[in-house]
């Protein structure tokens, strides 16, 4: 097939923080493909852009590298792409390093290596705003010159900030820079000083001085790094952010919860009674709604994640938080995967893949799962708005404080699980931290809406879909085999569910589970605000006469002990009730040992945890 | 023949019934083998253009994409739009 | 704060750095006559702390940053932030 016919295959370099995927995103619009490199867990991120003389462009996100020379994973695809080493992908046919403009040298260093592979190369000045800002000053023109490849200056968060780098790749103005595609020595310390030689040559033609250090920034940074304040602003920091998740939250989700009661009413009152009645309102308003009704809870939990994210604070807290990780035998580098497991373990599991070494990577992704993840907030609101008191203990809310310290376990057990698979190797490797502090910005508010927004979608989609079926399905099975006549008591008790539950009850009575409980935990496996959705879905169908629009809270409320709902919570810090996360595990360990062992350990600890606290409370309280 | 008729009803109901439960199962099953379920279908799917459309334009590349990215049963590995573009 | 001009990025004998952690070292920017200065240092005698080079701000171990032998500019007379051989390596 003649070549100009087919799309042209560009690939974006750079080093992480440069604002790459930004321009991919501005390049490629919403036209983009994640899949991943055959044979590794990393992502693959390509899109697709139209160009009018109707070759189209297909670019590739190469995952962001400071050097060719790899330590993790992520870097060596970078250069195994560049080298078209990798069999199903072949090698770009033109590249785009993007480049920070404000933070030049570490950028264009890279820029180098990947000119003498001889590959056709064009480079993106990328943020050549914040450099003017900043009291950078880069010579393009005198740039490109020295450099002998076309120099593009982007802004990449800017409409139409990446229209000059179309241009000059639809121009065709690039072409190799000379020498062909030589293999790549390794790094000695000859080539090295060669290389460091050019690349003060060039800084020192482009005009290049380092940014101007914001006084301001220099001083908020040094009170965030600051050892004691430092650590005690990260510690309020999450507290507010655990404070605010209750108190923001409670009229929003008053209202969302009368919407539902007033809903199930009406239908209960509106429709002849019969089995479709009773799936409507038990099945779908009682169970999904009380999943629902969460949904400002999340909102919030992620505006502070995505806002902590987006503002360059979380390589910080790392930073603050390394020393504590060390103690525990985990990498500097977890603590990134770890917080993005309090969003979901997933994304989490996934991350440490910037972890070089696997010892390390391996126990970062076994407690993972052990990171309070936006699921659990569910049944945590659940228990603790139905079991703990609205109190003020001075100037903190009671069910805040709850809250914190179930994160707080959360954490302290994963610290205390990595400490113990320490003690278990042997050797033990240095993990270098060598982790950039990106300068700070203030949170994009576009992209922070964009990414609440993609947030509710997905909840929205998961209580729409899954959770909508599955209490269908739970529905189903909790109302057939239907009652004999003259039967005494809900009629639950004779289902299939009813019964499951009180055969499960034997496995859960000692930990206080009551068979509500025990059933509710079955379709809970497959996520964990599941178990919120059956327990709505279970108690509904066990209310007696016409109250079937109770809402869910007062009946725990009222009919659970304090021990009973302290032990599910206990419960909930440790059980890996979520199949997903199993499957992912098995998908970036390679092997099925890894998630078994997971969910092994992780269920041993739940029942043990359930089992002293369900005691303790009970004879306490 | 209304709502009123409990046959009708119970009728309605199986078939939610079966609707969720199927929906059940394929949502819980691995990305790699909905991939190969639906390949099964791809000589009966033949026979229906338009349906083969909808599978190919949108059911396929994302599936596709959650046997790569990790479990379609979160959503949160769907990244289209990155929030984070630093 | 500490500042000061890199010496050099060298493997000192003796303790486990390796050849890939100074070739690091020296990809993001740790290379003779690179101005580089600490901008925090946590308890213990700093490990980690955070170094502003190249425009860029990094946090590095005491083990990465042991690697780095830096001549202190003379008007920030204090204590050495790193020197190649001389501190304690931690585990």
């Amino acid at each position: 097939m003649d070549a100009t016919v087919t799309p042209l295959r560009i690939a974006l370099v750079g080093v992480p923080n440069c604002g790459k995927t930004a321009l991919f995103n501005r390049l490629t619009g919403s036209r983009q493909k994640v899949a991943n490199y055959p044979g590794v867990t990393v992502e693959r991120r390509e899109g697709e852009r139209a160009t009018p003389d109707g070759r189209g462009m297909r670019v590739l996100d190469l995952p962001g590298t400071y050097s060719l020379n790899p330590t993790t994973l992520d870097e060596a695809i970078t250069r195994d792409v560049l080298l078209g080493r990798l069999a199903d992908t072949p090698a770009p046919q033109l590249v785009v390093c993007v480049v920070d403009s404000v933070h030049l040298p570490i950028g264009l260093r890279l820029a180098l290596e990947v000119k003498r592979l001889g590959l056709p190369m064009v480079l993106a000045l990328n943020r050549m705003d914040v450099a003017r800002r900043r009291n950078v000053h880069i010579d393009a023109a005198r740039l490109a010159a020295e450099l002998g490849v076309p120099v593009v200056p982007t802004i990449a968060v800017k409409r139409g900030g990446a229209d000059a780098l179309v241009g000059v790749v639809e121009g065709g103005r690039w072409a190799a820079p000379g020498a062909s595609a030589t293999a790549l020595q390794e790094h000695d310390a000859e080539d090295a000083e060669r290389v460091q030689r050019e690349l003060r040559g060039l800084l020192v033609a482009s005009g290049y001085s380092p940014p101007r250090v914001s006084p301001w920034f220099g001083r908020i940074d040094a009170l965030l790094l600051h050892p004691v304040a430092g650590l005690a602003i990260l510690l309020a920091v999450l507290f507010v952010m655990f404070q605010a998740v209750f108190s923001w939250a409670e009229a929003p989700m008053n209202w969302i919860e009368a919407a539902m009661n007033s809903l199930g009413g009406f239908t209960a009152a509106h429709m002849p009674a019969g089995p479709l009645s009773s799936l409507l309102v038990n099945g779908v308003i009682g169970g999904a709604g009380s999943v629902l009704v969460f949904l400002p809870q999340i909102i919030i939990l992620f505006f502070f994640i995505l806002a902590l994210e987006d503002s360059g604070y979380l390589p910080r807290a790392a930073y603050l938080l390394d020393r504590l990780m060390g103690s525990v035998g985990l990498s500097g580098r977890a603590f990134i995967p770890l917080l993005s497991s309090h969003a979901c373990a997933i994304p989490g599991i996934m991350a440490t893949r910037t972890i070089p070494n696997w010892r390390d990577r391996l126990t970062t992704i076994m407690i993972a799962p052990l990171m309070t993840c936006s699921a659990r907030l569910p049944v945590y609101g659940l228990l603790i708005a139905a079991l703990v008191p609205a109190r003020a203990v001075g100037p903190f809310n009671l069910q805040g404080l709850v809250l914190f310290t179930l994160y707080a376990a959360g954490i302290v057990s994963a610290l205390l699980v990595a400490f113990v698979m320490k003690q278990f190797t042997r050797h033990r490797q240095y993990s270098p931290l060598m982790l950039e502090l990106p300068d700070f910005q203030w949170p994009n508010a576009s992209n922070l809406l964009l990414g609440l927004w993609e947030r509710v979608k997905i909840f929205l989609s998961r209580v729409g879909g899954i959770i909508l079926a599955l209490m269908v399905v739970l529905w189903f099975l909790s109302s057939y085999p239907q009652p004999p006549p003259g039967a005494t008591g809900p009629a639950i008790q004779y289902s299939l569910a009813g019964r499951l539950g009180a055969a499960l009850e034997y496995v859960f009575a000692p930990i206080g589970f009551n068979w509500q409980i025990a059933i509710a935990l079955v379709p809970g496996l497959a996520a964990r605000e599941v178990a919120v959705a059956a327990l709505g879905t279970v108690y509904a169908m066990s209310a007696a006469g016409d109250d079937l629009s109770a809402a869910l809270e007062p009946v725990i409320a009222s009919s659970w002990s304090l021990a009973t709902g302290a032990s599910l919570l206990a419960w909930y810090v440790f059980a890996p009730q979520c199949l997903s996360t199993l499957a992912v595990v098995k998908r970036e360990t390679n092997s099925w040992r890894y998630p078994l062992i997971m969910a092994g350990y992780l269920f041993a600890l739940a029942y043990l945890a359930s089992f002293i606290i369900f005691r303790v409370v009970r004879a306490w309280a | 023949m209304g709502l009123d008729s409990l046959v009708f009803q119970d009728f309605l109901v199986a078939l939610i019934v079966l609707a969720a439960l199927g929906f059940s199962v394929w949502k819980l099953m691995p990305a790699r083998r909905r991939l190969r379920v639906l390949l099964a279908f791809d000589g009966w799917s033949a026979r229906h253009p338009s349906l083969a459309r909808w599978r190919e334009r949108s059911l396929k590349p994302r599936i596709a994409r959650a046997a790569g990215v990790g479990c379609d049963g979160c959503g949160a590995n769907d990244v289209r739009r990155p929030h984070r573009p630093r | 704060m500490v500042s000061g001009l890199v010496e050099s990025a060298a493997i000192d004998s003796g303790r486990d750095a390796s050849q890939s952690l100074v070739t690091r070292l020296r990809d993001l920017g740790f290379v003779p006559g690179a101005r580089c200065e600490v901008v925090a240092r946590m308890w213990l005698g700093g490990d980690p702390i955070a170094v502003r080079i190249g425009g860029s701000t990094f946090a590095l171990r005491r083990a990465e940053a042991a690697a780095v032998r830096v001549e202190i500019s003379a008007s920030h007379a204090r204590d050495a932030v790193a020197h190649a051989g001389s501190s304690a390596v931690p585990a």
